[in-house]
């Protein structure tokens, strides 16, 4: 049977929490022992984490001041899971095209870097359990 | 995020410090347009002192880099840290902005 370990992190819905959030991805990061390339590998979580919060926190609760964001980080043999949780409109990432990169666009790089960095995205629209976006980083051997 | 302004004869140049992301963005492109406002359209963006940059960071310059192109200019960008330089590259907007390794290399690109 697999182990696992998960963190849980829950912030109001406000962009002052994004570095709290990242430096929470950082140092759960800086735990898996295996990980190779890790000082890359740990930026690009704080990114995509940012990312995925970010799109929670803007575009899912709009300008609701009192909406919530919560970020579970599953740490698995060989794989971190990040679900990103919201209670809003909901925002689904994946839905979003991919930015015309022949002629850069103001939006729409977000889901680009989401996409590019991580090796699994799914969303999920649930108003009662959250809406939740799935992400999955492979990482090397066991936790 | 801290942001400094300098002139020169012909060019602005915007230093940057800390976080780019969601929360300072903002600060960002108000100064940005304020600049534009004032007709300072030849604007580089000194990047050395910024450990991070997320999507909204790089709308921000991508917005400014199209309006000061629109009014004759550009928005260049100084110094990408290695891990800021690479999102550039995974979004191709290396492509996009006129990136100089350090200032004097940029100023007298500019005709400085």
């Amino acid at each position: 049977m697999e182990t696992m370990e998960t963190v849980t992190l829950t912030v109001p819905a406000h962009t002052r929490y994004l570095s709290l959030v990242r430096a929470c991805a950082a140092e759960l990061c800086h735990t898996i022992e295996s990980l190779s390339h890790r000082e890359q590998v740990i930026y690009d979580i704080q990114l995509v984490v940012s990312e995925a919060v970010t799109n929670a926190m803007l575009h899912a609760y709009g300008s609701r001041p009192d909406g919530r964001v919560q970020v579970v980080f599953s740490l698995l043999p060989g794989r971190l899971e990040i679900d990103v949780y919201d209670w809003g409109e909901g925002f689904d990432p994946t839905a979003v095209p991919e930015p015309d990169l022949e002629e850069p666009g103001e939006s729409g790089y977000g889901l680009m870097i989401i996409r590019s960095l991580m090796d699994e995205v799914g969303y999920r629209r649930d108003p009662v359990q959250g809406n939740r976006l799935h992400l999955v980083k492979r990482v090397g051997g066991a936790t | 995020m801290e942001t400094q302004v300098e002139h020169t004869e012909r060019l602005t140049i915007l230093s940057l410090s800390g976080r780019f992301d969601a929360h300072t963005a903002p600060q960002v492109r108000e100064t940005l347009l304020r600049l534009l406002d004032e007709g300072h359209h030849h604007i580089l963006v000194d990047m050395a002192r910024v450990n991070f940059v997320d999507s909204t960071g790089l709308s921000t310059l991508v917005g400014g880099m199209k309006r000061c192109r629109q009014a004759g200019g550009d928005l260049s960008l100084l110094q990408l840290q290695p891990p800021v330089r690479i999102i550039f590259e995974l979004t191709r907007l290396d492509k996009a902005f006129e990136i100089y390794p350090d200032r004097e290399t940029a100023l007298a690109s500019k005709g400085e």
